[in-house]
Protein backbone atom coordinates (compact mmCIF):
# COMPACT_ATOMS: atom_id res chain seq x y z
CA UNK A 1 0.00 0.00 0.00
CA UNK A 2 1.30 3.60 -1.05
CA UNK A 3 2.03 5.91 1.91
CA UNK A 4 -0.56 8.93 1.40
CA UNK A 5 1.06 11.86 0.79
CA UNK A 6 -0.09 14.96 2.81
CA UNK A 7 0.67 18.76 1.42
CA UNK A 8 1.92 20.84 4.07
CA UNK A 9 -1.31 22.35 5.21
CA UNK A 10 -2.72 18.83 5.35
CA UNK A 11 -0.43 17.62 8.02
CA UNK A 12 -0.55 21.35 9.83
CA UNK A 13 -4.68 20.38 10.47
CA UNK A 14 -2.99 17.06 11.18
CA UNK A 15 -1.27 18.03 13.94
CA UNK A 16 -3.32 20.39 15.26
CA UNK A 17 -5.98 17.50 15.80
CA UNK A 18 -3.38 15.36 17.83
CA UNK A 19 -2.29 18.04 19.91
CA UNK A 20 -6.20 19.13 20.95
CA UNK A 21 -6.26 14.99 21.65
CA UNK A 22 -3.44 14.89 23.60
CA UNK A 23 -4.66 17.67 25.17
CA UNK A 24 -7.93 15.79 25.62
CA UNK A 25 -6.11 12.75 27.91
CA UNK A 26 -4.68 15.32 30.13
CA UNK A 27 -7.58 16.53 31.57
CA UNK A 28 -9.39 13.95 34.36
CA UNK A 29 -10.80 10.81 32.79
CA UNK A 30 -14.33 12.12 34.17
CA UNK A 31 -14.45 14.82 31.63
CA UNK A 32 -12.57 13.28 28.85
CA UNK A 33 -15.66 12.76 26.61
CA UNK A 34 -17.00 16.18 26.97
CA UNK A 35 -13.53 17.92 25.82
CA UNK A 36 -13.04 15.11 22.85
CA UNK A 37 -16.83 15.67 21.93
CA UNK A 38 -15.94 19.49 21.46
CA UNK A 39 -12.75 18.60 19.86
CA UNK A 40 -15.08 16.67 16.81
CA UNK A 41 -17.69 19.21 16.64
CA UNK A 42 -15.21 22.37 16.14
CA UNK A 43 -13.00 20.13 12.98
CA UNK A 44 -16.44 18.22 12.22
CA UNK A 45 -18.05 22.52 11.34
CA UNK A 46 -15.46 23.00 8.84
CA UNK A 47 -14.81 19.52 7.32
CA UNK A 48 -16.19 20.81 4.09
CA UNK A 49 -13.72 23.60 3.14
CA UNK A 50 -12.56 23.46 -0.22
CA UNK A 51 -8.98 22.32 0.03
CA UNK A 52 -7.97 24.78 -1.94
CA UNK A 53 -9.37 27.53 0.62
CA UNK A 54 -5.77 28.54 2.06
CA UNK A 55 -6.31 31.45 3.56
CA UNK A 56 -9.32 30.16 5.87
CA UNK A 57 -7.63 26.86 6.53
CA UNK A 58 -4.69 28.80 7.72
CA UNK A 59 -7.06 31.11 9.81
CA UNK A 60 -8.62 28.15 11.80
CA UNK A 61 -5.45 26.95 12.25
CA UNK A 62 -3.91 29.71 13.86
CA UNK A 63 -7.18 30.65 15.88
CA UNK A 64 -7.53 26.77 16.94
CA UNK A 65 -3.72 27.14 18.10
CA UNK A 66 -4.96 30.04 20.52
CA UNK A 67 -7.46 28.27 21.79
CA UNK A 68 -4.89 25.23 22.46
CA UNK A 69 -3.28 27.72 24.39
CA UNK A 70 -6.47 28.93 26.96
CA UNK A 71 -7.46 25.10 27.06
CA UNK A 72 -3.85 24.00 28.47
CA UNK A 73 -4.25 25.97 31.38
CA UNK A 74 -4.16 23.33 33.94
CA UNK A 75 -7.06 24.73 35.83
CA UNK A 76 -9.52 24.03 32.82
CA UNK A 77 -10.60 20.42 33.92
CA UNK A 78 -14.15 20.34 32.72
CA UNK A 79 -16.13 21.92 29.59
CA UNK A 80 -19.64 21.75 28.77
CA UNK B 1 -45.12 90.78 39.36
CA UNK B 2 -44.05 87.69 40.00
CA UNK B 3 -46.79 86.48 37.82
CA UNK B 4 -45.80 88.82 34.59
CA UNK B 5 -42.21 87.02 35.11
CA UNK B 6 -43.19 83.80 35.20
CA UNK B 7 -45.48 84.34 31.96
CA UNK B 8 -42.22 86.31 30.16
CA UNK B 9 -40.44 83.73 30.91
CA UNK B 10 -42.70 80.85 29.85
CA UNK B 11 -42.92 83.32 26.48
CA UNK B 12 -39.18 83.23 26.02
CA UNK B 13 -38.95 79.53 26.75
CA UNK B 14 -41.94 78.88 24.07
CA UNK B 15 -39.93 80.80 21.28
CA UNK B 16 -37.06 78.99 22.20
CA UNK B 17 -38.40 75.80 20.90
CA UNK B 18 -40.64 77.22 18.06
CA UNK B 19 -37.08 78.49 16.38
CA UNK B 20 -34.95 75.10 17.18
CA UNK B 21 -37.77 73.57 15.85
CA UNK B 22 -37.97 75.66 13.02
CA UNK B 23 -34.47 74.99 11.98
CA UNK B 24 -34.57 71.85 11.86
CA UNK B 25 -37.52 71.62 9.79
CA UNK B 26 -36.01 73.66 7.16
CA UNK B 27 -32.47 71.39 7.32
CA UNK B 28 -34.32 67.87 7.22
CA UNK B 29 -36.18 69.03 4.07
CA UNK B 30 -33.18 68.19 2.05
CA UNK B 31 -31.40 64.67 3.25
CA UNK B 32 -27.93 64.54 2.49
CA UNK B 33 -27.26 60.83 2.37
CA UNK B 34 -23.61 59.68 2.12
CA UNK B 35 -22.51 56.26 1.59
CA UNK B 36 -20.10 54.43 3.50
CA UNK B 37 -18.55 51.43 2.69
CA UNK B 38 -17.51 49.11 5.41
CA UNK B 39 -15.42 46.38 5.74
CA UNK B 40 -17.23 43.60 7.09
CA UNK B 41 -15.54 39.97 7.75
CA UNK B 42 -17.32 37.43 10.18
CA UNK B 43 -14.68 34.67 12.15
CA UNK B 44 -17.87 32.40 12.53
CA UNK B 45 -18.07 32.05 8.91
CA UNK B 46 -14.57 32.04 7.98
CA UNK B 47 -15.07 30.42 4.63
CA UNK B 48 -17.17 33.56 3.43
CA UNK B 49 -14.81 36.08 1.96
CA UNK B 50 -14.31 39.74 3.60
CA UNK B 51 -16.77 41.93 1.66
CA UNK B 52 -17.31 45.77 1.58
CA UNK B 53 -21.16 46.56 3.00
CA UNK B 54 -22.65 49.58 1.71
CA UNK B 55 -24.57 51.82 4.56
CA UNK B 56 -26.39 54.95 3.83
CA UNK B 57 -26.38 57.66 6.45
CA UNK B 58 -28.00 61.00 6.33
CA UNK B 59 -25.42 64.06 7.43
CA UNK B 60 -28.27 65.78 8.77
CA UNK B 61 -29.15 63.46 11.54
CA UNK B 62 -25.48 62.64 12.39
CA UNK B 63 -22.45 63.98 14.10
CA UNK B 64 -19.38 65.60 12.03
CA UNK B 65 -16.96 62.18 12.46
CA UNK B 66 -16.87 58.97 11.09
CA UNK B 67 -16.86 57.42 14.61
CA UNK B 68 -20.42 59.80 14.98
CA UNK B 69 -21.66 57.72 11.27
CA UNK B 70 -20.39 54.55 12.26
CA UNK B 71 -22.42 54.19 16.07
CA UNK B 72 -25.46 55.58 14.10
CA UNK B 73 -25.04 52.62 11.26
CA UNK B 74 -24.35 49.85 14.58
CA UNK B 75 -27.56 51.62 16.15
CA UNK B 76 -29.79 51.94 14.01
CA UNK B 77 -29.04 49.83 10.74
CA UNK B 78 -26.69 47.12 11.75
CA UNK B 79 -25.67 46.30 15.47
CA UNK B 80 -23.54 43.30 13.98
CA UNK B 81 -20.96 45.79 12.43
CA UNK B 82 -17.70 45.50 15.09
CA UNK B 83 -15.49 48.38 15.45
CA UNK B 84 -13.29 49.14 18.66
CA UNK B 85 -14.48 52.67 20.28
CA UNK B 86 -14.21 54.52 23.43
CA UNK B 87 -13.52 57.72 24.16
CA UNK B 88 -14.54 59.79 21.29
CA UNK B 89 -11.98 62.34 21.68
CA UNK B 90 -8.60 61.20 19.86
CA UNK B 91 -6.84 60.31 23.36
CA UNK B 92 -7.66 56.26 23.84
CA UNK B 93 -6.30 55.15 20.19
CA UNK B 94 -8.85 52.91 20.46
CA UNK B 95 -10.69 53.79 16.83
CA UNK B 96 -7.85 53.75 14.54
CA UNK B 97 -8.61 52.79 11.40
CA UNK B 98 -8.17 53.06 7.48
CA UNK B 99 -10.39 55.60 6.18
CA UNK B 100 -10.36 56.91 2.69
CA UNK B 101 -6.97 55.05 2.35
CA UNK B 102 -5.36 57.14 5.28
CA UNK B 103 -4.80 55.60 8.87
CA UNK B 104 -6.32 57.57 11.06
CA UNK B 105 -8.69 57.66 14.68
CA UNK B 106 -12.16 57.68 13.05
CA UNK B 107 -13.20 60.40 16.25
CA UNK B 108 -10.48 62.83 14.74
CA UNK B 109 -11.61 62.27 10.66
CA UNK B 110 -14.59 64.27 9.61
CA UNK B 111 -16.93 62.99 7.21
CA UNK B 112 -16.51 64.50 3.72
CA UNK B 113 -19.18 66.13 3.28
CA UNK B 114 -19.69 65.57 -0.69
CA UNK B 115 -22.18 63.45 -0.94
CA UNK B 116 -21.77 62.29 -4.57
CA UNK B 117 -18.60 60.73 -3.09
CA UNK B 118 -18.05 57.16 -1.44
CA UNK B 119 -16.09 56.86 1.98
CA UNK B 120 -14.32 53.09 2.30
CA UNK B 121 -13.84 52.17 5.67
CA UNK B 122 -11.30 49.63 6.25
CA UNK B 123 -9.10 48.05 9.19
CA UNK B 124 -5.50 48.92 9.66
CA UNK B 125 -4.19 47.76 6.88
CA UNK B 126 -1.43 44.22 6.83
CA UNK B 127 -3.13 43.26 10.17
CA UNK B 128 -4.82 39.42 11.39
CA UNK B 129 -8.24 40.86 11.61
CA UNK B 130 -10.54 39.92 14.60
CA UNK B 131 -13.53 40.81 13.29
CA UNK B 132 -14.87 43.67 10.65
CA UNK B 133 -12.55 46.63 11.62
CA UNK B 134 -10.85 44.75 14.50
CA UNK B 135 -7.08 44.04 14.28
CA UNK B 136 -5.40 41.64 16.67
CA UNK B 137 -2.68 43.93 17.94
CA UNK B 138 -1.29 41.27 20.05
CA UNK B 139 2.01 41.92 18.65
CA UNK B 140 2.49 45.42 18.61
CA UNK B 141 1.64 45.48 22.26
CA UNK B 142 4.35 42.40 22.97
CA UNK B 143 7.11 44.93 20.97
CA UNK B 144 6.05 47.79 23.31
CA UNK B 145 5.90 45.64 26.20
CA UNK B 146 9.92 44.82 24.95
CA UNK B 147 11.26 47.77 24.99
CA UNK B 148 10.35 48.43 28.91
CA UNK B 149 8.50 51.11 28.99
CA UNK B 150 8.79 52.81 32.14
CA UNK B 151 11.46 54.74 34.36
CA UNK B 152 14.76 52.16 34.93
CA UNK B 153 16.38 53.72 37.86
CA UNK B 154 19.31 51.84 39.72
CA UNK B 155 19.53 54.58 42.64
CA UNK B 156 16.43 56.71 43.99
CA UNK B 157 16.99 59.98 46.06
CA UNK B 158 17.50 59.78 49.59
CA UNK B 159 14.74 61.70 50.91
CA UNK B 160 12.36 59.11 49.55
CA UNK B 161 10.42 61.29 47.22
CA UNK B 162 9.73 61.98 43.40
CA UNK B 163 13.03 61.88 40.96
CA UNK B 164 13.28 65.56 40.44
CA UNK B 165 14.08 67.08 36.45
CA UNK B 166 14.94 70.29 35.12
CA UNK B 167 12.14 72.42 32.53
CA UNK B 168 14.96 71.99 29.76
CA UNK B 169 14.92 68.21 30.23
CA UNK B 170 11.28 67.92 30.34
CA UNK B 171 10.78 69.58 27.22
CA UNK B 172 12.64 66.57 25.19
CA UNK B 173 9.49 64.74 26.25
CA UNK B 174 7.29 67.45 24.24
CA UNK B 175 6.28 65.93 21.09
CA UNK B 176 6.84 61.85 22.15
CA UNK B 177 4.77 61.55 25.22
CA UNK B 178 1.57 62.83 23.34
CA UNK B 179 1.80 59.42 21.70
CA UNK B 180 -1.62 57.34 22.40
CA UNK B 181 -0.26 53.87 20.92
CA UNK B 182 -3.05 53.27 18.26
CA UNK B 183 -1.11 52.11 16.06
CA UNK B 184 -1.60 54.20 12.69
CA UNK B 185 2.15 54.93 12.08
CA UNK B 186 3.31 51.51 12.48
CA UNK B 187 0.72 50.22 10.08
CA UNK B 188 0.86 52.35 7.39
CA UNK B 189 4.82 51.56 7.24
CA UNK B 190 6.21 49.68 4.73
CA UNK B 191 8.81 47.63 6.33
CA UNK B 192 6.31 47.14 9.38
CA UNK B 193 4.23 45.23 6.61
CA UNK B 194 7.25 42.83 5.41
CA UNK B 195 8.63 42.30 8.90
CA UNK B 196 6.17 43.30 11.58
CA UNK B 197 7.10 40.05 13.76
CA UNK B 198 10.90 41.36 13.65
CA UNK B 199 10.93 45.28 13.60
CA UNK B 200 9.62 47.24 15.73
CA UNK B 201 7.62 49.93 14.19
CA UNK B 202 7.69 53.59 14.28
CA UNK B 203 4.95 54.04 17.42
CA UNK B 204 6.80 51.68 19.28
CA UNK B 205 10.48 53.14 18.58
CA UNK B 206 9.12 56.42 19.29
CA UNK B 207 8.03 55.55 22.94
CA UNK B 208 11.87 53.73 23.29
CA UNK B 209 13.35 57.13 22.25
CA UNK B 210 10.82 58.95 24.52
CA UNK B 211 12.63 56.18 27.83
CA UNK B 212 16.08 57.03 26.02
CA UNK B 213 16.39 60.54 26.49
CA UNK B 214 14.38 60.79 29.52
CA UNK B 215 16.88 62.41 32.12
CA UNK B 216 15.22 60.17 34.62
CA UNK B 217 16.02 57.10 32.93
CA UNK B 218 19.27 55.56 34.03
CA UNK B 219 19.07 51.69 31.70
CA UNK B 220 20.22 54.13 28.70
CA UNK B 221 23.04 51.35 28.00
CA UNK B 222 20.67 48.24 28.02
CA UNK B 223 18.05 50.50 26.08
CA UNK B 224 20.49 51.29 23.30
CA UNK B 225 22.20 47.58 23.26
CA UNK B 226 18.50 45.93 22.77
CA UNK B 227 18.65 48.41 19.37
CA UNK B 228 21.78 47.02 18.01
CA UNK B 229 21.04 44.32 15.47
CA UNK B 230 19.61 44.10 12.07
CA UNK B 231 16.20 43.82 12.73
CA UNK B 232 14.91 45.70 15.56
CA UNK B 233 15.55 49.55 14.39
CA UNK B 234 17.49 49.24 11.22
CA UNK B 235 14.46 48.47 8.73
CA UNK B 236 13.57 51.96 9.20
CA UNK B 237 14.52 53.24 5.64
CA UNK B 238 13.05 56.95 6.59
CA UNK B 239 9.79 56.40 4.00
CA UNK B 240 8.32 58.37 6.33
CA UNK B 241 4.61 57.25 5.68
CA UNK B 242 4.52 57.01 9.69
CA UNK B 243 4.78 61.09 10.18
CA UNK B 244 2.59 61.88 7.42
CA UNK B 245 -0.27 59.58 9.18
CA UNK B 246 -0.24 60.55 12.75
CA UNK B 247 -3.43 61.39 13.68
CA UNK B 248 -1.90 63.09 16.88
CA UNK B 249 0.40 65.17 14.74
CA UNK B 250 3.54 63.16 15.99
CA UNK B 251 6.83 62.63 14.41
CA UNK B 252 7.43 59.21 14.80
CA UNK B 253 10.66 59.71 11.45
CA UNK B 254 12.32 62.11 13.36
CA UNK B 255 12.37 60.43 16.39
CA UNK B 256 13.50 56.95 14.82
CA UNK B 257 16.63 59.35 13.21
CA UNK B 258 17.39 60.57 16.58
CA UNK B 259 18.14 57.20 18.00
CA UNK B 260 20.12 56.60 15.04
CA UNK B 261 21.93 59.29 15.85
CA UNK B 262 22.56 58.25 19.09
CA UNK B 263 23.36 54.87 18.50
CA UNK B 264 25.87 55.94 15.62
CA UNK B 265 27.94 58.36 17.72
CA UNK B 266 27.74 56.03 21.18
CA UNK B 267 28.59 52.63 19.71
CA UNK C 1 -20.13 5.36 8.92
CA UNK C 2 -20.32 9.49 8.58
CA UNK C 3 -21.89 10.12 5.52
CA UNK C 4 -20.46 13.08 4.21
CA UNK C 5 -22.95 15.95 3.40
CA UNK C 6 -21.94 17.86 0.36
CA UNK C 7 -22.66 21.42 -0.63
CA UNK C 8 -22.24 23.28 -3.81
CA UNK C 9 -18.72 24.26 -4.60
CA UNK C 10 -17.98 27.81 -5.35
CA UNK C 11 -15.49 27.91 -8.11
CA UNK C 12 -15.04 31.95 -8.57
CA UNK C 13 -14.18 33.56 -4.84
CA UNK C 14 -13.23 36.83 -4.40
CA UNK C 15 -10.01 37.07 -2.71
CA UNK C 16 -9.05 40.90 -2.86
CA UNK C 17 -9.83 41.64 0.59
CA UNK C 18 -8.47 38.73 2.10
CA UNK C 19 -5.84 39.84 4.66
CA UNK C 20 -3.35 36.73 4.60
CA UNK C 21 0.05 38.73 5.26
CA UNK C 22 2.15 35.92 4.65
CA UNK C 23 0.52 34.99 1.43
CA UNK C 24 0.96 37.91 -0.44
CA UNK C 25 4.50 39.01 -0.21
CA UNK C 26 5.83 35.38 -1.01
CA UNK C 27 7.63 34.43 -3.70
CA UNK C 28 6.59 32.28 -6.01
CA UNK C 29 8.31 28.94 -5.74
CA UNK C 30 10.42 29.24 -3.22
CA UNK C 31 9.94 27.24 -0.28
CA UNK C 32 8.71 28.99 3.52
CA UNK C 33 9.15 28.13 7.04
CA UNK C 34 6.71 28.12 9.41
CA UNK C 35 5.35 30.79 10.75
CA UNK C 36 4.20 31.16 14.72
CA UNK C 37 0.52 31.63 14.84
CA UNK C 38 -0.94 35.05 14.32
CA UNK C 39 2.70 36.49 14.41
CA UNK C 40 2.77 35.76 17.84
CA UNK C 41 4.76 33.70 20.19
CA UNK C 42 3.63 33.69 24.10
CA UNK C 43 0.90 34.82 25.56
CA UNK C 44 -0.82 38.09 25.06
CA UNK C 45 1.28 39.46 28.33
CA UNK C 46 4.69 38.20 27.56
CA UNK C 47 7.22 40.64 25.70
CA UNK C 48 8.50 39.76 22.47
CA UNK C 49 12.24 38.71 21.43
CA UNK C 50 14.35 40.76 21.84
CA UNK C 51 17.70 39.86 19.25
CA UNK C 52 21.18 40.04 21.05
CA UNK C 53 23.97 42.72 20.46
CA UNK C 54 25.39 42.75 17.54
CA UNK C 55 26.86 46.08 16.77
CA UNK C 56 28.84 45.02 12.96
CA UNK C 57 24.80 44.46 12.03
CA UNK C 58 23.36 47.77 13.95
CA UNK C 59 25.22 50.89 14.42
CA UNK C 60 28.71 50.18 12.81
CA UNK C 61 26.38 48.99 9.97
CA UNK C 62 24.57 51.61 9.39
CA UNK C 63 27.65 54.48 9.95
CA UNK C 64 29.43 52.87 6.89
CA UNK C 65 26.23 52.41 5.26
CA UNK C 66 25.98 56.50 5.56
CA UNK C 67 30.06 57.28 5.45
CA UNK C 68 29.72 55.16 1.95
CA UNK C 69 26.56 57.18 0.91
CA UNK C 70 28.28 60.66 2.07
CA UNK C 71 31.80 59.51 0.56
CA UNK C 72 30.11 58.85 -3.26
CA UNK C 73 28.89 62.94 -3.29
CA UNK C 74 32.22 64.34 -4.38
CA UNK C 75 33.02 61.34 -6.28
CA UNK C 76 30.87 61.42 -8.77
CA UNK C 77 31.88 64.53 -9.83
CA UNK C 78 35.35 64.77 -9.11
CA UNK C 79 37.19 61.77 -11.83
CA UNK C 80 35.77 63.84 -14.43
CA UNK C 81 36.99 67.55 -13.67
CA UNK C 82 40.45 66.15 -12.49
CA UNK C 83 43.65 64.71 -14.62
CA UNK C 84 46.91 62.35 -13.93
CA UNK C 85 47.12 61.12 -10.12
CA UNK C 86 44.15 62.48 -8.55
CA UNK C 87 42.65 61.85 -11.33
CA UNK C 88 43.10 57.66 -11.07
CA UNK C 89 42.95 57.65 -6.94
CA UNK C 90 39.54 59.52 -7.37
CA UNK C 91 38.11 57.41 -10.25
CA UNK C 92 39.29 53.97 -8.02
CA UNK C 93 37.86 55.28 -4.99
CA UNK C 94 34.87 55.89 -7.27
CA UNK C 95 34.85 52.53 -8.60
CA UNK C 96 34.66 50.99 -4.87
CA UNK C 97 32.51 52.66 -3.02
CA UNK C 98 30.10 52.26 -5.65
CA UNK C 99 30.49 48.41 -5.16
CA UNK C 100 30.17 48.88 -1.71
CA UNK C 101 26.61 51.28 -1.85
CA UNK C 102 25.67 48.68 -3.78
CA UNK C 103 26.15 45.95 -2.02
CA UNK C 104 25.03 47.40 1.05
CA UNK C 105 21.51 48.08 -0.74
CA UNK C 106 20.79 44.89 -2.41
CA UNK C 107 21.79 43.16 1.58
CA UNK C 108 19.30 45.61 2.65
CA UNK C 109 16.86 44.57 -0.24
CA UNK C 110 17.68 40.82 0.96
CA UNK C 111 16.97 41.28 4.47
CA UNK C 112 14.09 43.08 4.03
CA UNK C 113 12.06 40.72 0.90
CA UNK C 114 13.73 37.61 1.70
CA UNK C 115 14.09 37.56 5.38
CA UNK C 116 15.44 34.59 7.67
CA UNK C 117 12.17 34.38 9.63
CA UNK C 118 10.18 33.50 6.66
CA UNK C 119 13.04 31.66 4.26
CA UNK C 120 15.74 30.66 6.21
CA UNK C 121 18.71 28.66 4.61
CA UNK C 122 17.29 30.38 1.11
CA UNK C 123 18.18 33.98 2.61
CA UNK C 124 21.81 32.76 2.81
CA UNK C 125 22.00 31.45 -0.41
CA UNK C 126 20.58 35.30 -1.59
CA UNK C 127 23.41 36.81 0.41
CA UNK C 128 25.93 34.20 -0.68
CA UNK C 129 24.74 35.02 -4.39
CA UNK C 130 25.33 39.20 -3.50
CA UNK C 131 28.36 38.08 -2.66
CA UNK C 132 29.65 36.48 -5.48
CA UNK C 133 28.27 39.23 -7.69
CA UNK C 134 29.89 41.82 -5.49
CA UNK C 135 33.35 40.32 -6.19
CA UNK C 136 32.44 39.42 -9.68
CA UNK C 137 31.32 43.25 -10.60
CA UNK C 138 34.96 44.53 -8.33
CA UNK C 139 37.22 42.04 -10.46
CA UNK C 140 34.95 43.71 -13.76
CA UNK C 141 35.80 47.47 -12.35
CA UNK C 142 39.66 46.45 -11.83
CA UNK C 143 39.50 45.33 -14.89
CA UNK C 144 37.88 48.67 -16.19
CA UNK C 145 40.28 50.82 -14.26
CA UNK C 146 43.61 48.68 -15.37
CA UNK C 147 42.44 48.53 -19.22
CA UNK C 148 39.97 51.20 -20.10
CA UNK C 149 41.62 54.24 -17.89
CA UNK C 150 38.44 54.01 -15.25
CA UNK C 151 35.03 54.77 -15.05
CA UNK C 152 34.72 58.39 -15.75
CA UNK C 153 36.77 57.52 -19.22
CA UNK C 154 34.42 54.92 -20.03
CA UNK C 155 31.31 56.86 -19.41
CA UNK C 156 32.81 59.54 -21.25
CA UNK C 157 33.09 57.65 -24.15
CA UNK C 158 29.26 56.68 -24.38
CA UNK C 159 29.25 60.64 -25.63
CA UNK C 160 31.74 60.48 -28.05
CA UNK C 161 31.26 56.91 -30.14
Amino acid sequence: MAVRKFTGLQRDVLHLYRQWIRLAFQKPSANRQNFLNYIHLEFHKNRDLRRKDFTTIEYLIRNGQKKLKTFQNPNLKNIH
Amino acid sequence: MALIQRSLFRFIARRGVATTESAMATHSTVPKMKTFKVYRWNPDKPAEKPHLQTYQVDLNECGPMVLDALLKIKNEQDPTLTFRRSCREGICGSCAMNIEGRNTLACLCKIDTNVSKQEKIYPLPHMFIVKDLVPDLTNFYQQYKSIKPYLQRSSFPADGKEVPQSIEDRKKLDGLYECILCACCSTSCPSYWWNQEEYLGPAVLLQAYRWLIDSRDQATRQRKDMLQNSMSLYRCHTIMNCTRTCPKGLNPGLAIAEIKKKLALSA
Amino acid sequence: MIIRHTRPRVILQKRGLSYSVPKLFQIPLLPTRKQKPGGVEGDVNSASFVPSKNNFKGSLHWDLERIISMTLVPLIVLPFITVGTIHTITDTLLGAMLVGHCHIGFQSCIIDYVSKRVYGRIHNYFMYLLTVGTLLSGVGIYKIEVEDGGISTVVKQFWHD
